[in-house]
């Protein structure tokens, strides 16, 4: 299974061409939970994750072919930011 | 010799044609540290209860902080306040860029400007010369002009020139003041107090050094903030702002259609954002203000559509105003129009949200081709948003003269229950930040003493940096502003007493705003952000009127204000040491209230409080 990923802003440095779009093939029945560990964001405090444009959660099963955003909420503003 | 001030405040008397130095005095500085505080000081004691905003009687205050003009990254900012001809509240924006270091280099701390100018004047200062100068050629014409000419006739290209546009000319109640052609001083309209007071520019240059008691906190801090750059500060050192707006679509809070939605599409969220810019053509490269490393700034480049990088690139507040708001995803007409909007002097935030105001009364049949002349308000119709700034700007049709006035004003002149759809506060225009989905702006937006502003700041954080001439976007603790101070002052300043200085122009504007007529009935958000948001993980939400009322009476108590009307308290401004202000303020303050004790909010520390761009 494969999917896209989008590292937005600061995250954008993580991927190879530091311009933030990466394609990873992944094990049917994986989660967003795997894709954070293999790109060795498990331990960043918070982020947005978009799943085929609509915010997700960590245990959701991805599709093939999905895109996903992450972002930090850093230069783009959260609800969250204000429970920290 | 003091330390971090020079203790010198320039009055210039536009009707008399005359200047003046005034000196406040050690415990003053003390007491105030410029800035809002500052601004406060003299709205309450020069500015007559009542008064026109666009009269004589007003005074514009351009004041710098403790720490404008000194050499580290943040200390590039100044603050302007008037009474604003928007909301007749308390006016009061901050501006980075150049111009107010200049202004302490050449030896001051502020400008107080009153009365008006027979004629358009621009008023000259080159360190300690100072002069009223005839400027009725630089009338009517657009910012980059008149900088080109005031630098030109000095033979000075480091001139620093603060001036209002041809919006202000024209008496835009949200005309702004530009200085160095891409930093403004947006919110309130002080750009049209500027231009009734027929004073078109302020040019400055300096060439002194300002005197500070201990040089190391400033160097450490200016090193600081290199040495981390990628921790602390990448975001906006390689984008600037609005490089992660799809996160507010994803959370559900993307300011879309006059606040009604919070999504749009990620592709179209995109295609405007910074870090597209970043990637595309039309980045010339990032730029900094004074002494700045973090270099947040865009500057913009289209040869064939006459872009100049000298007029900047649009920040957060402008991508989601002209953009989001209005569904214009078309980042190339975002880019003339935030070069327009410099050009002739408008704050984006509520022109973007005004038209917004203007296309859902248009969606909704309230306002028709009758009324804008004929002229179409379609969501997503850059091409006609890039005109209106010019129509606006100077009042042409029904529809540039209806705007002009802003959302609150249009919409109580054009009836047919419009005012519903005014997303305001206190007549301001609510900044591109949702106060349903985040909480240091539901904190924020009721009780800050200039309406909707984002960065008006009625919280400790902002109202600081607003206070000491600080940019609200460098990662500096508490603790660091604090050494700040005292490395600028040599005073033994600490937290208790920072609190107490913010607490003070608190008050201080609390006082202005009540005997204004401004109350707690204002204090409050209007009905769309009471709505749930139509699309997204938050439509099934909805702010409680009450959880607000908590929040502001919450406020009250914290500020030693009286719980109910929220009138500060005798008590309060005895233990602030400004019970003599309750004078200027007539009536406001209740006789014999409250014993003499500091606020909670002096006293207690606040939860941490983050900024948004």
């Amino acid at each position: 299974m494969r999917v896209e990923v989008h590292l937005h802003a600061e995250l954008a440095r993580l991927a190879p061409d530091r311009r933030g779009v990466l394609t990873l093939d992944l094990p049917e029945g994986a989660r967003v939970a795997d894709v954070l560990q293999r790109l060795a964001l498990g331990e960043q405090r918070r982020l947005i994750v978009g799943l085929n444009g609509e915010a997700t959660q960590l245990e959701q099963v991805l599709p093939d072919g999905a895109r996903i955003d992450l972002l930090t909420p850093m230069a783009g503003g959260s609800p969250e930011r204000s429970r920290q | 010799m003091t330390n971090g001030y020079w203790d010198r405040i320039l009055h210039v008397d536009l009707t008399r044609g005359d200047t003046r130095v005034e000196s406040l005095g050690e415990a003053f500085w003390r007491r105030h540290l410029g800035g809002r505080s500052l601004i406060a000081h003299y709205l309450l004691r020069e500015v007559p209860k009542n008064t026109d905003p666009l009269g004589p009687d007003n005074v514009l205050v351009f004041a710098c902080g403790m720490l404008t003009g000194l050499p580290f990254p943040g200390a590039g900012r100044h603050s302007v306040g008037a009474k604003s001809p928007l909301t007749g509240a308390f006016g009061e924006s901050e501006a980075g860029g150049f111009w107010g270091a200049e202004l302490r280099h050449a030896g001051w701390d502020a400008i107080v400007i009153h009365g008006r100018a027979a004629g358009a004047q621009y008023l000259s200062i080159i360190d300690d010369q100072v002069e009223l100068r005839d400027a009725a050629h630089l009338w009517g014409k657009e910012t980059g002009e008149v900088e080109d000419t005031l630098r030109q006739a000095q033979g000075d290209r480091l001139l620093r020139v603060a001036q209002t546009g041809i919006a202000g000319e024209n008496a835009v109640r949200f005309a702004l003041i530009v200085n160095d052609l891409n930093e403004v001083a947006g919110r309130t309209g002080l750009g049209a107090v500027m231009a009734s007071k027929n004073l078109k520019a302020i040019a400055v240059r300096g060439t002194r050094k300002l005197p500070v008691a201990d040089n190391a906190p400033i160097q450490q801090t200016a090193r600081w903030v290199i040495d981390t750059m990628e921790d602390n500060h990448y975001n906006f050192h390689h984008f600037g702002t609005g490089a992660a707006m799809l996160g507010k679509h994803l959370e559900g809070h993307l300011i879309v259609r006059n606040f009604q939605d919070g999504q749009w599409t990620p592709e179209q969220v995109t295609a405007i954002d910074a870090k597209t810019f970043a990637e595309s053509p039309y980045r010339q490269k990032m730029d900094g203000c004074y002494a700045c490393s973090v270099r947040c700034k865009k500057r913009a480049k289209d040869e064939a559509m006459g872009v100049e990088p000298r007029y900047g690139g649009p920040e957060y507040e402008t991508l989601g105003a002209t953009g989001t708001n209005l569904q214009v995803d078309d980042l190339p007409v975002l880019l003339r129009i935030n070069q327009r909007l410099n050009r002739v002097g408008i704050d984006s935030v509520s022109f973007g949200a005004t038209v917004a105001w203007a296309m859902e009364c248009y969606e909704r049949g309230l306002l028709t081709d009758a009324d804008t002349g004929g002229i179409p308000l379609r969501w997503g119709d850059g091409e006609t948003v890039l005109k209106l700034v010019d129509l606006v700007a100077r009042r042409e049709g029904p529809l540039g003269d209806l705007l002009a006035d802003g959302a609150l004003a249009a919409a109580r002149r054009l009836g047919r229950d419009s005012e519903q759809y005014v997303v305001h506060v206190k007549g301001l225009e609510v900044a591109m930040h949702d106060p349903r989905a985040m909480r240091p702006m539901l904190e924020n937006y009721p009780i800050t003493p200039t309406g909707g502003d984002h960065t008006g700041a009625g919280r400790h954080r902002t109202s600081l940096r607003n206070t000491v001439g600080l940019c609200q976007f460098l990662a500096y603790d508490e603790p660091r502003v604090t050494d700040l101070v005292r490395g600028a002052t040599g005073w033994d300043v600490d937290d208790e007493e920072l609190r107490a200085v913010v607490s003070r122009g608190l008050s201080l504007a609390r006082l202005f705003n009540l005997r204004e007529g401004i109350t707690a009935a204002d204090d409050r958000l209007p009905k769309r952000l009471h709505e749930p948001l139509l699309k997204g993980p938050l439509s099934s939400r909805q702010l409680a009127a009450e959880e607000v009322r908590t929040i502001v009476t919450d406020y009250y108590s914290e500020q030693g204000w009286d719980p109910t009307t929220g009138a500060p308290l005798l008590g309060t401004l005895e233990a602030l040491e400004i019970a003599d202000y309750a004078e200027y303020a007539p009536s406001v303050v209740p006789a014999g209230s409250g014993p003499r004790r500091l606020p909670p909010a002096v006293r207690t520390i606040e939860a941490d409080e983050r900024h948004e761009e």
